[in-house]
């Protein structure tokens, strides 16, 4: 049996008193283990204890489960997130994709293993997080007036943005919508088009890219695979799905195969996908300065088993691709 | 989906331009028999000219034939007094051969006048004359063209023609110079006696003729215009039963349409409570399951301990002393550890969490076959206040999350209902509510049950914001709901309303106050199960050997 490692904090949120009994019998003996019946008190244990990991229902009453997530954040980013779904939650999940920077969402009713494996790399790169926001009590001195009910976003500011255009990658099969977006907002950034998986590869081997739009259908290769290659050689590149499926379990997988910053449905109004695109460069900009921010990229350091897992083999064959351009562009 | 509607827009078209064809058919008919009458009218008013023209010719040609003859008496008598040679002498005699000349002056002057008229009505006839004065009045006559009636007027004009120069050139003659010529007068009568048969027969065989073709032509227009009217039946009885055909089967198209509306409505709500069960299962499924798994990992720890343990029983057993120091000291760590986890509870409290989630499930299993009454027949015996309890189980997942629940169930007895179709109303009005305050974020459903005289009275509450006054008479129409496309077929409150009042012969109302809430009253008229009069025991009068 494992050896009891009582440092890691972690909580676990359900309206339901035999959920929360039996996951606790399944984390007490690695962890120590809080337990919240609603968001509010979940809210005030964070406030109160330093929590390394939250695993909580999406479906309470009062506050729903991703919206407990998104106030934890602001109070206490360095915990780590995860969500537990049921299928019917699918909708509600799909207005607000990734809203609270979950780190896994799993689908109930879940397997014990994967839920073992899931918190434990959660725990690792929430230990190794944590040394980056030692001082939690500033944030919640000054998070003190966000209340349960109404918290604002309050990201620690990214940097500035530089003074030259940022790189912006867009990658559509469609020449038409290419063109259209390449008017729309070369203006704004430097943008760098693809066309096709090859050329995507190219300009990401010649250029630092920031962020990145990307359809799902990509000429029928699987867009999943593609990107997942892209997040595994290029953590820091923050990747926004534009695509005509409206899909909740691909938006999931997009979230826990390759940490997808927003989920847009085509067509979209321009003004939403230009302020996705405007936080998506600060969010790169942080990754930057704050690699420890970029939880994707840490899980793969620590643990690299829970990441290789969800690779395929296409998608490990897109990698090798994408190893072998970076080696030829000298990236 | 679309397919179809093009099709029925084809299907639209087709109709008007059929009914179009219809209309123009019918006019044409109306319009032929109009024209047709309008020709035959002017042919009447053309042979009736004719026939008056001929009349006079007739006459024209009697006048002529008895003044010639006349001329020539007199001239006779003239020429008899004149050649007797005495009496010339006489004053007397004198005196009469001047009144005789005097009357052959009147009568070949009115010879002449006829002759000359009788000549025109001739020609009249065979070539057309558009100002025939007849009597001081002019008349237009057209030839006569039918060939079985121009035979006639060709017959006269013939044996006319080559005589008219003679005939008329007499009288001419006479009026220049006062003379007859004996001759030319001789063969006058001569062509006139000779001919006057004939003439006069063309004449009559040609009145008769016209006379015929008239009949005729009114018996042709008789037919045609009876003919018109069998069509112009013919053509709107077709219409008629085309219109009647397009109008049953477009009041089937709706009626197709409703029963897919119904169809889809009973689809809804099945998928309501389908998302509605899976949720609930889940939950309890899931820490069913992770209880077990954490049973089993436990069981292994057990195993492990009995086996240490057997072995220190089996050690002592032997005499095996040596081994036992040792394996005693394992077998009291391992216990001390499954002791110290608190194994043995935790494995107890996962069973008995095991056992609640497979309690619930089954629970929920029996609520289903309660909701649905599948295997029931439609109309039974049932009490509404358990009907209401399984639906609140199917909608537990919309209300968990904002809605408190307030029972107010009273001592209601059982009527005779269609469980499933009651549930789906109840759905119906819950989800409702639940939508309502869905936006406040809280709300509270409120569910009474009471005994009013000889009904069950079911009131469902919410304190949501209301009906709008504007809608409130619209909310049980077919197809009226404010929720976004795709969310609502705007059917549910009708089929519910249609339920109660037609199903179970109850009545829905409905109360609201803005910002106070909505009440739905349901009035189910209470009914004991009666035993259907042709109930029998066995299908068929049994036979017995």
């Amino acid at each position: 049996m494992a050896a009891p490692n009582s440092n890691i904090n972690i909580l676990l949120v359900d309206d339901e008193p035999l959920v929360l009994q039996s996951l606790s019998a399944t984390f007490r003996r690695q962890y120590n283990v809080f337990t919240a019946n609603n968001g509010k008190d979940a809210i005030e244990v964070v406030r109160q204890n330093t929590i390394h990991v939250v695993l909580s229902d999406q479906r309470m009453p009062g506050m729903l489960g991703h919206e407990v997530l998104r106030i934890i954040k602001t109070i206490s980013p360095s915990t780590i997130r995860i969500l537990l779904t049921g299928y019917s939650d699918l909708d509600a999940i799909m207005n607000s994709v990734n809203s609270g920077e979950v780190f896994r969402y799993l689908t109930k009713p879940w397997k014990v293993d994967q839920l073992r494996e899931t918190v434990s790399a959660a725990a690792e790169i929430a230990m190794k997080v944590s040394q980056v926001y030692p001082n939690k009590a500033d944030i919640m001195r000054s998070g003190a007036a966000a209340t349960a009910e109404g918290v604002v976003e309050e990201e620690v500011a990214p940097p500035p943005a530089p003074t030259e255009k940022e790189n912006l990658l867009i990658v559509e099969f469609n020449r038409e919508q290419l063109n259209t977006m390449i008017k729309v907002f070369e203006k704004k950034y430097a943008v760098l088009p693809a066309a096709s998986i090859q050329e995507a590869f190219d300009q990401m081997s010649k250029n630092q890219v920031s962020v990145m739009v990307s359809d799902l259908n990509l000429n029928s290769e699987d867009g999943l695979d593609f990107l997942y290659a892209v997040k595994q050689e290029y953590p820091n590149i923050v990747i926004i799905l534009l695509t005509q499926v409206r899909d909740a379990l691909l938006a999931i997988k997009s979230i826990n195969e390759f940490q997808v910053y927003r989920y847009h449905v085509k067509p979209c109004s321009v003004e939403d996908l230009d302020k996705t695109i405007q936080s998506a460069m600060a969010r790169a900009r942080t990754y930057k300065v704050q690699p420890t921010r970029n939880i994707h990229a840490i899980a793969k350091e620590v643990a690299p088993q829970l990441v290789e897992k969800e690779a395929t083999e296409k998608g490990n064959w897109w990698r090798e691709k994408l190893r072998a351009a970076k080696r030829f562009f000298g990236g | 989906m679309a397919d179809k509607k093009d099709k029925k827009e084809g299907q639209l078209n087709f109709q008007y331009t059929e009914l179009v064809i219809y209309g123009v058919l019918f006019l044409t008919l109306v319009a032929s028999v109009f024209v047709l009458n309008i020709t035959i009218a002017n042919d009447s008013r053309r042979d009736t000219e004719q026939i008056f023209c001929a009349t006079k010719q007739q006459e024209y040609w009697q006048r002529s034939l008895r003044s010639l003859l006349k001329t020539q008496t007199t001239q006779a008598e003239v020429e008899a007094i004149t050649s007797d040679s005495l009496l010339m002498t006489m004053p007397d005699q004198q005196a009469l051969v001047e009144t005789k000349r005097k009357i052959i002056d009147t009568v070949f002057t009115n010879y002449r006048h006829t002759i000359e008229d009788f000549s025109k009505t001739v020609k009249a006839l065979d070539k057309g004359d558009n100002q025939l004065r007849i009597e001081g009045t002019e008349y237009a006559i057209d030839a006569v063209k039918d060939p079985r009636a121009r035979v006639f007027i060709e017959d006269i004009a013939q044996r006319w023609y080559p005589r008219a120069d003679t005939l008329i050139g007499v009288s001419h003659q006479y009026a220049g110079t006062r003379k007859l010529d004996a001759n030319l007068l001789l063969a006058s009568i001569d062509f006139a006696i000779q001919n006057d048969e004939s003439i006069l027969t063309a004449n009559r065989e040609f009145i008769v003729k016209l006379g015929e073709l008239s009949t005729e032509r009114i018996n042709s227009l008789q037919r045609i215009q009876i003919l018109a009217l069998v069509a112009g039946i013919a053509v709107f009885i077709a219409m008629a039963v085309r219109l009647t055909i397009s109008l049953r089967k477009q009041q089937q198209i709706i009626a197709e349409s409703q029963g897919q509306l119904i169809q889809s409505e009973k689809m809804a709500s099945l998928g309501q409570m389908v998302a509605g069960l899976a949720h609930e299962m889940n939950t309890p499924l899931g820490f069913v399951r992770n209880n077990v798994e954490i049973i089993t990992e436990n069981e292994k720890e057990f195993h492990h301990a009995l086996q240490q343990s057997s072995a220190v029983l089996k050690d002592l057993v032997k005499g095996n002393y040596a081994d036992v120091e040792n394996t005693i000291s394992k077998a009291i760590e391992k216990i001390n550890e499954i002791e110290s986890i608190g194994m043995i509870d935790e494995n107890r409290s996962m069973l008995e969490g095991a056992i609640q989630g497979l309690d619930r499930i089954q629970e929920l299993i029996i609520n289903l076959k309660n909701f649905s009454r599948l295997d029931q027949s439609m109309m039974q015996s049932a009490n509404v206040n358990e009907c209401l309890d399984s639906t609140l189980v199917i909608a537990n997942h919309i209300l968990k999350r904002h809605m408190t629940v307030e029972k107010h169930y009273g001592q209601v007895p059982n009527i005779l209902c269609a469980p499933s179709q009651l549930n789906q109303v109840f759905l119906n009005i819950i989800t409702n509510a639940a939508h309502a305050t869905e936006d406040r974020g809280r709300g509270t459903l409120t569910l009474k049950t009471s005994v009013q005289k000889d009904q069950v009275v079911v009131q469902i509450s919410d304190d949501g914001p209301g009906i709008p006054k504007e809608i409130i008479n619209k909310i049980f129409d077919p197809f009226f709901t404010t929720k976004p496309v795709g969310k609502g077929t705007g059917m549910g409150l009708s089929i519910s309303k249609k339920i109660i009042e037609e199903g179970h012969n109850g009545r829905i109302d409905v109360k609201t106050e803005k910002g106070k809430g909505t009440d739905f009253f349901i009035y189910l008229p209470m009914k004991k199960s009666e035993i259907q009069d042709n109930e029998k025991v066995f299908d068929s009068a049994p036979v017995f050997n």
